[in-house]
């Protein structure tokens, strides 16, 4: 299963540069330059594939049980190399004299580089940039792909919801919503959490913490479908939510909103974070929109789950039609502690459209 | 992905056993004459750094320095936010907010002093850092992980590996009674609920209907036979065991088969595309290497893919490597 734009886009890319050849390498953290071209959920621990000046392609994976499953899709040379540098001077993935361009090259492990050095005489070159600009924009199939994961985080928000019970643990509540994301198509899912009061400054793995009344409970989940990931932040709270809550909520909703008015082509990534920050500030909390409180004010999402450019003041990124990521104001205050709210967003011809449907308020749960 | 509860345990895994594989790690660095160890980590490749520290990387990558005087570093790409959390998992106490790994590790070798460091398996760094980083006039010295920690022979260790085994075991099994007339999404949402609830951090799911090897969930209706290849982490010890439902007089020859070549594994050349073995004591969780590569005192997981009435059945376990053959642990 080649996508065929993207290898039509390769191609251009290789003639452009004057490289002999491109290797997508991928691991499993890591998999979003292999799944470019070849949509394989490999599990690993290495996939390359290699696009030649002549046109050969050839794919290398480190699994038999991935070589199966990868003849199984397409017709392309595809080779075991369990030992992936071995596999890469023998093979003829960056053999042939002359400049290759890996993307990914910076994850690959030290011996797999030696190995195309060895290979090709020559030093290959970076192309991760050049692959990650390409991916930015996305085709009408991968806005349909992102489409089904939004919807699919939509149901696994509302899910959380529902489930979510004073009592229960935090790790038992992600077993529950992992188990919802599963059974319903995810391929994977990133998520988060964290509960309490104002002492919770920022999301980590699960817990052994119980819920209480009265505790925000906050997420974000990133389900994956068909390799694709799109996001959802959102923060509910156990029982009424105290004056102090819904004022601080306030806040990152009007923040939110103030980044999606403003996204439409054309706007760079340092404006979107400006606008979230700006309301925080309006609000007498601009200290909270330094690192030592939050991290980014959103990212793009693809087949990657955490892309560049990252929204925040210094990023002079600018947005293009069809790019998709998630504005999140997500950060630390006083009020309330740490609070999340954030949706999908598709760059349009002349804005935004959220991919999200869940609606855009601080839940509470009845207790 | 690492979504599941990250803990420690004390009564599990004291204090202690870290101190004393910080001491080995200490021999080492005396014996070839380094000021320190430094460890890659990251969400993926966490068994190293979790194996010395109890650090696993819930997201992004870091380097646990074990300095040969001192306490272990931990330079940390994550926020300082969650460096509270962190303490509490994990023996470190000395967190570096490290955006730039390499910087860092350069800062802190200019801070001590240090000329000479040796790098848990060199050659398995990541680009980004290996390059800069042998350009940066430091001695680097390669300090291979398999023989140099002796994991696999390490008691506590191997009481958790058994703990993993048998817990994943017995959800595994149970749930598989369950199995047919599903499709493999409801498999996987239910293993997930089960494995997550009981402690689990990280799993990876893996179906066959009989007619293809273990892949992926894809929405497969399952008919009467099912096989589930589970790889899971249960407190930094990844395990792997594969099992089969189907009709029982089946399952036995499955296991029958399963037990014979254990027996001659590494001793007898086992036809090649019928058994599968994959190391899971090494820098990543799970790598698949050819059976005549295999070792004595190895963790490894291995398969067995049978042919029975026109199915491709499968079974598995993880086990250790030993004098005669393979035992599952």
């Amino acid at each position: 299963m080649l996508n065929q734009n993207r290898l039509g886009q390769i191609r251009a890319m290789i003639e452009e540069h004057g490289w002999d050849g491109l290797l997508l390498y991928g691991h499993s953290w890591r998999k979003e330059h292999f799944r470019s071209l070849v949509n394989l959920n490999f599990h690993g621990p290495h996939a390359v594939v290699g696009v030649s000046r002549r046109g050969d392609i050839n794919i290398l994976l480190s699994d038999p049980w991935d070589l199966e499953a990868a003849t199984s899709i397409t017709d392309a040379s595809v080779f075991l190399a369990p030992e992936v540098a071995e596999g890469l001077i023998k093979s003829s993935l960056g053999a042939s004299d002359g400049v290759w361009a890996v993307a990914g090259l910076e994850l690959m492990e030290a011996g797999f580089v030696r190995a195309i050095r060895q290979g090709t005489g020559r030093e290959p070159v970076s192309a991760s940039g050049e692959m990650e600009e390409l991916r930015r924009v996305k085709s009408a199939d991968e806005i349909d792909l992102l489409k089904k994961a939004a919807a699919l985080a939509d149901l696994g928000y509302q899910y959380f919801a529902e489930t979510v019970a004073v009592g229960m643990k935090e790790y038992e509540l992600v077993a529950e919503v992992e188990a919802f994301l599963k059974t319903n198509g995810a391929e994977d899912n990133f998520m988060l959490i964290a509960s309490g009061g104002s002492e919770v400054v920022g999301m980590k793995p699960p817990t052994e913490r119980e819920f209480k009344r009265g505790d925000s409970v906050i997420t974000e989940l990133t389900p994956q479908v068909n390799g694709y990931y799109a996001q959802i932040c959102r923060t509910l709270v156990l029982g009424p939510p105290s004056a102090e809550q819904q004022r601080s909520f306030s806040i990152f909703r009007e923040a939110q909103l103030a980044a999606q008015n403003l996204l439409k082509p054309g706007v760079k990534a340092s404006a979107l974070a400006k606008v979230q920050n700006d309301v925080f500030r309006e609000h007498g909390f601009g200290e909270y929109t330094g690192s030592q409180y939050t991290r980014v004010r959103g990212h793009c999402l693809g087949l990657y789950l955490d892309e560049d450019p990252y929204i925040l003041e210094d990023v002079q990124y600018v947005m293009k039609k069809d790019m998709v990521l998630i504005a999140h104001p997500n950060t630390y205050l006083p009020l309330a502690g740490y609070m999340v709210f954030g949706d999908t967003l598709v760059v349009t011809d002349d804005g935004c459209i959220s991919l999200n449907r869940t609606e855009k308020k601080l839940f509470e749960k009845e207790v | 992905m690492k979504r599941g509860w990250i803990t420690w345990d004390k009564r599990e895994l004291p204090p202690d056993v870290f101190r004393t594989r910080i001491e080995c790690v200490r021999q080492i660095l005396k014996t070839d004459d380094l000021s320190a160890l430094v460890v890659y980590t990251d969400i993926w490749r966490s068994n190293w750094g979790r194996y010395l520290s109890n650090f696993m990387p819930y997201w992004n990558r870091s380097l646990v320095i074990i300095p040969m005087d001192g306490p272990p570093i931990l330079l940390c790409a994550l926020s300082p936010r969650v460096y509270p959390w962190i303490r509490s998992v994990t023996i470190l106490d000395d967190i570096r907010t490290s955006p730039k790994l390499l910087d860092s590790l350069l800062n802190v070798c200019a801070d001590y002093s240090w000329k000479r460091l040796g790098i848990l398996d060199l050659e398995h760094l990541p680009q980004q850092i290996y390059g800069p980083l042998t350009g940066s006039g430091i001695s680097l010295v390669n300090i291979s992980a398999e023989h140099s920690l002796k994991r696999t022979s390490d008691p506590n260790e191997l009481s958790m590996w058994r703990k993993g085994v048998s817990m994943v075991r017995h959800i595994l099994e149970t749930q598989l009674l369950k199995a047919p007339a599903e499709t493999d999404f409801i498999l996987a949402g239910r293993l997930e609920r089960a494995f997550r609830t009981a402690g689990i951090e990280d799993l990876l799911l893996l179906f066959s209907d009989g007619h293809n090897s273990p892949a992926p969930a894809r929405g497969t209706e399952f008919t009467d036979v099912v096989s589930v290849a589970v790889a899971a982490e249960y407190r930094g010890c990844w395990v792997r065991l594969t099992r089969t439902q189907g009709d029982p007089p089946v399952v036995k020859l499955l296991a029958k088969r399963f037990e014979e070549i254990l027996r001659t594994l590494g001793r007898e050349k086992a036809s090649p595309e019928q058994v599968y073995v994959r190391n899971i004591s090494g820098s990543y969780p799970y790598e698949y290497i050819p059976a005549a590569a295999l070792s004595e005192g190895l963790v490894v997981s291995v398969d067995v893919e049978v042919p029975i009435n026109g199915d491709r059945l499968f079974y598995g376990d993880t086990c250790q490597v030993g004098e005669n053959g393979a035992e599952p642990l």
